[in-house]
């Protein structure tokens, strides 16, 4: 058989067949349980609102990965899931559709819980987690988390500061009312301070929760609903909401989305009370930004499991978005540079 | 119409240059455009406009440290390499043929496995409640699980693990061309078997294991994704702080410096390479004159 | 003390073979485990993961998109790199050819993570990053260079006389090539065109830096997934890359052992100057031998 031919078959057939026949969504989230988790609660049942099929991808890194889709011209996402503090630093840097607030609403939701660029369909909070078999009577608060004297083990932090760089000052002694604006000198020496005993320094929650749940570390900072996930499968993982930071979860739409209106359209549908009720049911460590959730009928099942969360949160430390906004780009290679000494 | 000899040769040029394009205009398209594309945009500063400024970034302390973090892992690599592989490529050159093709078997299967699946089964065999540790502690030889990844150690271990395929291939290319008469010679000349491998074994295989350790330590320096996986963030080498760069910086400009100087110490190393397989040809020329 | 020495050799020798072999073997064994931890040795075996994988819509459009790419990639190098493989094939001196030459080798050369970076800063503006155009170009040329050596190694055992004898005998170059070289080159097409398939489905950087979400190739769902909590179905791909590798490779090389034992026939046969019947004395046993097939 002649090749030519035969290689114009074959690379016909490779580039000609559609992978797929309806139109798509490519969400692009954290990995892991949560996405699983969170995925079923919202995106799943709005997308088969709109009869579109869904794809999911997961990053590790959201800036850098966002950064690569937005720039490549042809972004591969069109949802994008992640922390309040990054989509403000992605929509600084304008790296996000602005939101058609007239195809998604926000009748319920607190006014924190969205901006230009994105907006929010949850809240979840950073907690002091450990291992309970090694330490039963556990790490208390993030000043524990910092002695390592009495509690030896090693420990892992997140590789990006968010979050982290309040824990340090927490621990230091700051009051969280004078948290912000972070003295991040302040809180990189502390973190100097016990960095022998980082092992690791995880990137993705997925990796998070799975370094607790094989018990590479013996404590860590961790998000609620990663620790809920390992606890769930059994691992002797214990937690604190003790000074537990309260963040704001995101969805945004990367810049020259190819799906922007069905995204819009996706999005708006996660934030009705019916899917938001989904999430005391799924995601019990989680609160929905749409108090009219509260109001679909929920079992009192699923009320009792949320309450924890839904107490916790007076207590709870809000992180300040904009802070992180405008002063992430130049603490990264600060941070970076600590972690590489 | 009478063919002359040399419109014959000027047919069989246009007919080679017509064959030869195709493959040609893919590996410039692949690998040379996105080289040269590279090389030019270092040039251009944050502004738009042509500057040195990315290059300056090269010395900043972030940097060096990277600098330095990657010739030393590719030192200790490289050293590692060189210590296993040639008892390794020795022992392999003094089998039999059939069982030699066999072992080599053994030697290229990991080798066109991909780099991605080796890397993962070390994350799987060196984790701390992994393989090798669960094992250790079985046996009772060591008390708490060691750190064996996430660091200098996994990653090391990692890289190792790919390169030596690429290091005993030449230099058992190299010792399998050495006639066994040599070692008889020598000893007929009253050299003992240490003295003859020093001073007879060891200079004929220099060119076999000067490639295969100019061949490892030039791919060490571009290693990529074993660093990522193994290096648990703490270790990053060159090819990692390029793309850390890329999306670190708002101009793609400080991620090709970068990438330019890697490029500019690695295709040194090459050239390093291609000298000595020069040298060896020269002195394969020379020992079949004996 | 010799035999010592020889007993030490021995040992180290065999370690490294252990050292090389033993992990691959390792995350096999462990991807038949039906456990969801990553424990060994297992505690019951299984094809849960398989499974897993196989009823996986994510992962099998991975699946699909490598191997169009290697497919596209293995048919276009072959044959581009046949071509180039010819023209390359018994030239020996010359600028021109050390330069091509030189050019072959800075895919091998010039780091994955380069080539990544910089096709994504050159696709980028062209519209060519996350579509499956761009990562073949990219593994076509990461693979050109192993299949023009090979089938340039292939050609230049064979005797370039007969070509030109099949050019005297009327044929054009292009049919010499076709009828009397491209048959007896069968082997290192072959394994050209296996090293093709190989190098681009097991290709892991480049593919990161190109492929992202729906095209992503399945190399680069794994570094995605390869920290996850959720389950080992990323220890099955490690075990399916494994077993496809070993296979394609054993397979490889029994093709190539049962052509290679037929071509050195032939080329004995044709090679032979003895086509004539024996003098008288050597018995008929010989004559037979001698009759080509």
């Amino acid at each position: 058989m002649h090749p030519a031919p035969v290689t114009a078959i074959v690379t016909w057939l490779a580039f000609a067949i559609p992978a797929t026949a309806s139109e798509t969504i490519t969400y692009a989230g954290a990995g892991g349980t949560f996405q699983a988790k969170l995925v079923e609660a919202l995106l799943t049942p709005a997308v088969k609102l709109h009869q579109a099929e869904l794809i999911q991808t997961s990053f590790r890194d959201v800036l850098p990965a966002l950064k690569l889709e937005v720039q490549s011209g042809k972004p591969a996402w069109d949802i994008v899931q992640t922390g309040a503090d990054s989509c403000a630093s992605a929509s600084r840097a304008g790296l996000l559709e602005p939101i058609d607030y007239k195809v998604v609403r926000t009748d319920g939701l607190p006014k924190e819980a969205y901006a230009r660029d994105w907006v929010s369909p949850n809240y979840y909070s950073f907690v002091l987690a450990w291992r309970n078999d090694i330490f039963p009577q556990g790490p208390n608060n993030w000043a524990d988390f910092f002695d390592v004297k009495r509690f030896k083990g090693p420990r892992a932090l997140a590789a990006f500061p968010q979050g982290m760089l309040e824990v340090a000052l927490l621990a230091d002694g700051v009051e969280p009312a004078n948290l912000y604006p972070i003295d991040v000198d302040r809180a990189l020496n502390k973190i100097r301070t016990i960095k022998n005993e980082i092992s690791v320094w995880w990137a993705t929650g997925a990796q998070s929760a799975q370094l607790l749940k094989d018990g590479e570390v013996d404590m860590m900072a961790i998000w609620g609903s990663r620790v809920e996930a390992a606890v769930q499968s059994g691992a002797p993982v214990s937690f604190t909401f003790d000074h537990s930071i309260i963040n704001y979860n995101c969805f945004a739409i990367p810049k020259g989305s190819a799906h922007k209106e069905l995204a819009m359209r996706v999005i708006a549908a996660t934030l009705t009370p019916e899917i938001q009720a989904n999430i005391p049911k799924l995601l019990p460590y989680y609160g929905p930004t749409n108090k009219e959730a509260y109001r679909v009928g929920l079992s009192a099942e699923v009320v009792e499991k949320a309450k924890p969360f839904r107490d916790m949160q007076g207590q709870a430390i809000p992180m300040d978005v904009q802070f992180w906004a405008e002063h992430l780009e130049g603490i990264v290679p600060r941070y970076r540079a600590m972690i590489a000494e | 119409m009478e063919r002359t000899y040399a419109s014959k040769r000027s047919l069989a040029l246009r007919r080679d240059i017509v064959l030869s394009t195709p493959a040609v205009t893919a590996i410039a398209c692949g690998v040379l455009a996105p080289l040269v594309l590279m090389l030019l945009l270092s040039f251009v500063g944050r502004d738009g406009r042509p500057s040195g400024e990315n290059y300056k970034l090269l010395f900043e302390a972030f940097y060096l440290t990277g600098l330095w973090t990657t010739f030393e892992v590719a030192f200790l690599v490289t050293a590692i390499c060189a210590l296993l592989g040639y008892p390794l490529s020795y022992y392999l050159s003094r089998l039999p043929a059939q069982f030699a093709a066999a072992a080599l078997l053994l030697v290229l299967l990991p080798f066109w496995t991909s780099v991605l699946v080796r890397t993962y089964a070390w994350l799987v065999l060196l984790q701390r409640h992994g393989v090798v540790n669960e094992a250790l502690l079985s046996l009772g030889l060591i008390e708490s699980p060691l750190p064996l990844v996430n660091n200098l150690a996994g990653t090391t271990i990692g890289m190792v693990h790919v390169l030596l395929p690429y290091f005993v291939l030449p230099l058992y290319a190299n010792m399998r061309s050495i006639p066994d008469i040599y070692w008889h010679a020598a000893s007929t000349c009253g050299a003992t078997p240490g003295q003859a491998f020093w001073t007879v074994y060891l200079p004929l295989t220099l060119p076999g294991l000067f490639a295969g350790l100019t061949l490892v330590f030039t791919l060490s320096l571009g290693f990529y994704i074993t660093p990522a996986i193994l290096g648990g963030g703490k270790l990053m080498m060159w090819a990692n702080y390029v793309e850390f760069a890329l999306t670190a910086y708002p101009h793609w400009g400080a991620a090709s410096a970068i990438g330019v100087a890697l490029l500019l110490v690695t295709l040194i190393l090459a050239g390093l390479l291609q000298l000595t397989f020069r040298l060896s040809r020269r002195q394969k020329t020379q020992a079949s004159g004996v | 003390m010799a035999i010592l020495l020889r007993i030490c050799l021995t040992a180290v020798a065999w370690g490294v073979l252990l050292f090389l072999t033993l992990p691959s073997v390792i995350v096999v064994v462990i991807s038949f485990s039906t456990s969801p931890y990553l424990e060994f040795p297992p505690q019951h075996y299984g094809l849960l993961w398989y499974r897993s994988f196989f009823s996986s819509r994510e992962w099998l459009t991975a699946l699909e998109q490598s191997l169009r790419v290697a497919l596209v990639t293995m048919c276009l190098a072959t044959v581009l790199g046949t071509m180039l493989a010819r023209v390359l094939a018994f030239q020996k001196s010359g600028l021109g050819w050390s330069l091509l030459r030189g050019l072959l080798l800075t895919p091998i050369i010039v780091p994955g993570a380069l080539i990544g970076v910089g096709l994504f800063m050159l696709y980028a503006p062209l519209g060519l990053v996350n579509t499956l155009t761009g990562v073949a170009i990219a593994h076509l040329a990461l693979a050109l260079p192993f299949v023009v050596f090979t089938v340039a190694a292939g050609i230049e055992a064979l005797d370039p006389d007969l070509e030109r004898v099949a050019q005297t005998l009327g044929a054009t170059p292009a049919k010499a090539f076709w009828t009397v070289t491209l048959p007896q080159i069968r082997l290192s097409l072959l394994t050209g065109a296996v090293f093709a398939f190989i190098i681009s489905f097991d290709e892991s950087v480049v593919a990161l830096f190109l492929t992202s979400g729906a095209s992503a190739t399945l190399p680069r769902k794994m570094f995605e997934h390869l920290n996850e909590e959720l389950d080992p179905t990323i220890a099955a791909v490690a075990g399916l890359f494994i077993g496809l590798t070993t296979i394609i490779l054993v397979t490889g090389g029994l093709i190539h052992l049962w052509w290679s034992k037929d071509q050195r026939r032939s080329a004995r046969d044709l090679k032979s100057p003895r086509r004539f019947p024996e003098p008288p004395g050597s018995g008929p046993v010989r004559a037979r031998q001698e009759h080509p097939e």
